[in-house]
């Protein structure tokens, strides 16, 4: 090839290199700050950790960190007032995050532990969920596209390095999305249009189904107005720092608003969206038999001791089961006590499991799984500081 | 290191900048290549590079015997010990623990149980490309018709040439082996033609990976589900499977192409439009043409062509064919019925009073015999890519059932159309690249936009851990 031509070609290619990127970025940082494209949570909660481990408080520190189950089932404001009521100065925060198997847990919660060891400070107590519907061979199958994405934005260089010297092609792969794609893989994209299809609900055939979901939309756009009055400025973050991790707190919103919550919880609980919320999870996540898959187990216990190195107590828990949708067969609970046996024989850490707390009924729920941000994250937090509380009066006695 | 990659972005940037600015004569450019070539396909398995250069030096050296052997008889020996170790080594690799096992059912059959012992040997990426290439070489040369080259190097360059070397297309000979007498330099014309292909490519692998979750659904499930499937939802997985393999091969071939164009090396096109045949000879004119053109040059003319038993020819060449993609009884079932249907339009063919329609140059009689052709390509496809006969069977039993067309799922429909979509956009994409080349290439910013365009849609979308089909073939 004559030089000349070579050094277009080049310079084309370039050119088209440069330009594509400079798009996707901008795209995405467009769709990151419409969606949150599953990232934006992530990306808000890494930028407060150096402050979290910075911050030069005399309160004790303690971190919730788990699923979205903890996201949507835990409310700081009211663990550190309760917790204040019986004489505990403490600063929580909220770590719960949607779609992360215990694999990928372990990564984030590996960053959390460097920023904290960097700063040479403890965390003073962990509270790590285990899902167990996320630790499922099912569940894992249906992670295994979206691996590369979680390594590449939460391994740090020096292990993206390593996975490169091992699978040269991964590694590339896995820096390209970190370093070119801002982090988000196109797997993401694609996982997130397909979301987008399988929630082209075939029940809106039913006309009436189809009415409770046009009020539904109609409820969901006034609550939105409604809270970006009231949040003001901290209205669209995701992991809110004011709020500590919760999306929103009951102190800043208005009684319109939270009946406007309510009333859009009521709607969420409809029996026709229950039912395929479960159907969904028992076909993505074995929900109600739970297979566990060994590795994803292997992984949990890890990232218990991964907390343990950089914290003075470190427990296990498990939220509230909504029993009205979700039960337990014998043999399913038996896999889940040698599940509890293993995670308490390899790490030493409590598991303190509130499945079956008869204060959470099905109406503290807003689908077959998770906690209504509000009343059902209030009550099970009010639970979960009253037995910190008594636990932790204990230790000093 | 498949095309689709990071990785091989970053080792052909590497390799386009040595080619053009380091090693710029032609000896060093030959070990360049061959050096290149080798990196590539130590990406998959470093070991099997040992059978390349086995077949390379095996062929290059029986090549020259033959051109100075004067006896027929000699000639006739050194061509089999050719074909035979190339066969040899396809046999050992692909076609031994299948042999062994059909061998094992047959005698059960008739009540002996024998357990025969299988070699587990891992399939070494491209060697079905690369042994048809590197034997066309030595029958091009026993048949007269190419003159055998003096230059290992050379050779062994051609016969790994890394664009081609583990998906094809299978190039003969005399295409590429008098390229690699000069390293031609492209004009920028050839370059700009390179990178429309390459772009071309990826958007039909991209859409091609989409397809896989549709394709997936039908196949990836057992006989019994595969019997409770609406018509709606098999006609979407079958034709997803036909898009599927279409932008997955195709879109590799045309990487392929456009990447050798960079580099100053011509390679002939593998697809023309072959879901827009007429006829299913029509089809395999148009579909893996480097496939086709060999197996009816070195196999189908070999064995007498439409001289004597051209029936029985076609149907061992399409058997055959149907079995180099894969030692299975799908693979065979599948050559077996292309057979059929070839000879079938080769019996209507010469029935008079079809003659008309035959001929015809009616737009609803060629949509017609469109319809056709495409309707007996996807079943094609069931044979093809089914889990086992049963659940072919009821594929293509739900196929003809239309009364099972669900009106209570609007997914299923949202997913056929977008299946439709893509599939038609892979077309319209191969269509203007044929129909368009030159008026898109001849215009700087339209070309610069249509590149930014493709390459932006295949970086924000797809799966692109999904494996090349034919790698495994």
């Amino acid at each position: 090839m004559k030089k000349s031509v070579a050094l277009l070609t080049l310079a084309w290619c370039g050119f088209i290199f440069v330009v594509v990127t400079i798009l996707y970025n901008g795209v995405m940082t467009l769709i990151i700050k419409e969606t949150g494209l599953g990232i934006r949570r992530f990306k808000q909660a890494t930028e407060h950790v150096p402050t979290i481990a910075d911050n030069p408080t005399s309160k004790k520190i303690v971190i919730v960190y788990g699923s979205s189950l903890i996201r949507a089932g835990f409310s700081p404001d009211t663990f550190d007032s309760e917790m204040d009521k019986r004489g505990f100065d403490t600063i929580s925060y909220n770590f719960g995050f949607d779609g992360l198997n215990p694999e990928y847990q372990h990564l984030y919660a590996k960053r959390i532990k460097d920023e904290f060891q960097r700063k040479g400070r403890k965390i003073d107590t962990v509270l790590v969920e285990l899902n167990p519907f996320q630790t499922t061979l099912t569940r894992k199958d249906h992670d295994q596209s979206m691996s590369d994405q979680w390594h590449a934005i939460f391994c740090t260089p020096t292990e993206l390095w390593d996975i490169t010297t091992e699978d040269p092609q991964r590694g590339v792969r896995l820096f390209s999305i970190r370093y070119l794609k801002n982090g988000v893989s196109s797997e993401l994209i694609t996982s997130a249009l397909r979301l987008a299809l399988k929630l082209h609900d075939p029940t809106l055939t039913s006309k009436d189904y189809a009415e409770v979901v046009k009020q539904r939309r109609h409820i969901k756009k006034h609550l939105n107005l409604q809270l970006k009055i009231d949040l003001g400025e901290l209205y669209g973050n995701q992991w809110n720092f004011t709020f500590r991790g919760a999306r929103m707190s009951r102190r800043y919103l208005s009684q319109k608003t939270l009946n406007l919550h309510e009333k859009l919880m009521n709607s969420l609980r409809h029996p026709i969206r229950l039912e395929q919320d479960l159907k969904k999870r028992i076909k993505f996540c074995d929900i109600v038999k739970l297979r566990f898959d060994d590795k994803l187990i292997d992984e949990f216990i890890k990232m218990v001791h991964t907390f343990q190195s950089v914290s003075h107590q470190v427990e296990v828990i498990l939220l509230p089961q909504n029993h009205q949708w979700i039960q337990y067969s014998l043999k399913t609970k038996n896999r889940l006590n040698q599940v509890f046996n293993r995670i308490v024989t390899e790490t030493g850490a409590p598991v303190k499991n509130y499945q079956n707390s008869p204060e959470i009924n099905a109406n503290h729920f807003s689908d077959t799984t998770h906690l209504t941000p509000i009343s059902g994250s209030e009550v099970f937090t009010r639970l979960l500081a009253r037995n910190m509380a008594i636990q932790s009066s204990l230790a000093s006695d | 290191m498949p095309f689709n990659t990071p990785l091989f972005l970053v080792f052909f940037i590497i390799f386009f900048v040595l080619y053009n600015f380091v090693f710029r004569k032609y000896v060093p450019r030959l070990y360049l290549i061959l050096v290149g070539s080798f990196v590539f396909y130590a990406g998959w398995n470093y070991r099997f590079i040992l059978l390349i250069i086995l077949s390379a030096v095996v062929d290059y050296y029986v090549a020259i015997a033959i051109g100075n052997a004067t006896k027929q008889s000699v000639k006739k020996a050194l061509l089999a010990i050719s074909i035979s170790t190339n066969l040899g080594l396809l046999g050992i690799f692909k076609y031994a623990d299948f042999t062994l096992q059909s061998a094992a059912n047959f005698l059960s059959f008739f009540g002996f149980q024998v357990s025969m012992p299988t070699l587990g040997l891992v399939l070494p990426v491209g060697i079905s490309f690369y042994t048809f290439q590197s034997m066309s070489y030595t029958i091009d040369v026993y048949r007269g018709v190419f003159t055998y080259r003096k230059g290992l190097l050379q050779f062994t360059a051609a016969l790994s040439f890394f664009p081609q070397l583990v998906a094809g297309p299978i190039l003969r000979a005399r295409e590429i082996l008098p390229q690699f007498e000069t390293t031609v330099n492209p004009t920028w014309a050839s370059a700009k033609h390179g990178l429309l292909l390459i772009s071309v490519g990826l958007t039909k692998k991209t859409l091609a990976d989409l397809l896989a979750a549709p394709a997936a659904a039908v196949f990836d499930i057992n006989s019994t589900a595969a019997a409770s499937l609406s018509w709606m939802e098999t006609f979407t997985g079958v034709l997803a499977f036909a898009g599927q393999i279409y932008g997955d091969f195709s879109g590799y071939s045309d990487m392929a192409i456009g990447i050798a164009l960079l580099l100053g090396f011509n390679i002939p096109m593998n697809f023309r439009l072959p879901y827009c045949a007429l006829s299913p000879v029509d089809f395999w004119r148009r579909w893996h043409i480097s496939l086709s053109t060999w197996l009816r040059d070195y196999l189908y003319i070999s064995l007498g062509g439409k001289k004597k038993r051209r029936y029985l020819n076609i149907m061992i060449t399409m058997v055959l064919g149907g079995l180099w993609h894969g030692a299975a009884w799908n693979y065979l079932a599948w050559g077996f019925y292309h057979g059929c249907l070839i000879i079938a339009t080769h019996v209507f063919s010469n029935i008079s009073f079809l003659q008309n329609f035959i001929h015809s140059k009616r737009l609803w009689i060629k949509l017609l015999k469109w319809a056709m052709t495409i309707y007996l390509m996807l079943v094609g496809w069931i044979i093809f890519r089914a889990e086992n006969i049963d659940s072919a069977f009821n594929l293509v039993m739900n196929l003809h059932q239309p009364d099972s067309l669900p009106v209570s799922s609007p997914i299923v429909w949202l997913i056929g159309q977008l299946t439709i979509a893509a599939f038609i956009a892979m077309h319209v994409l191969d269509y203007s690249v044929i129909r368009y080349e030159e008026k898109i290439e001849s215009r700087p910013v339209v070309l610069l936009v249509l590149l930014i365009f493709l390459q932006f849609f295949c970086f924000s979308i797809g799966t692109p851990d999904q494996a090349f089909i034919y790698f495994q073939f």
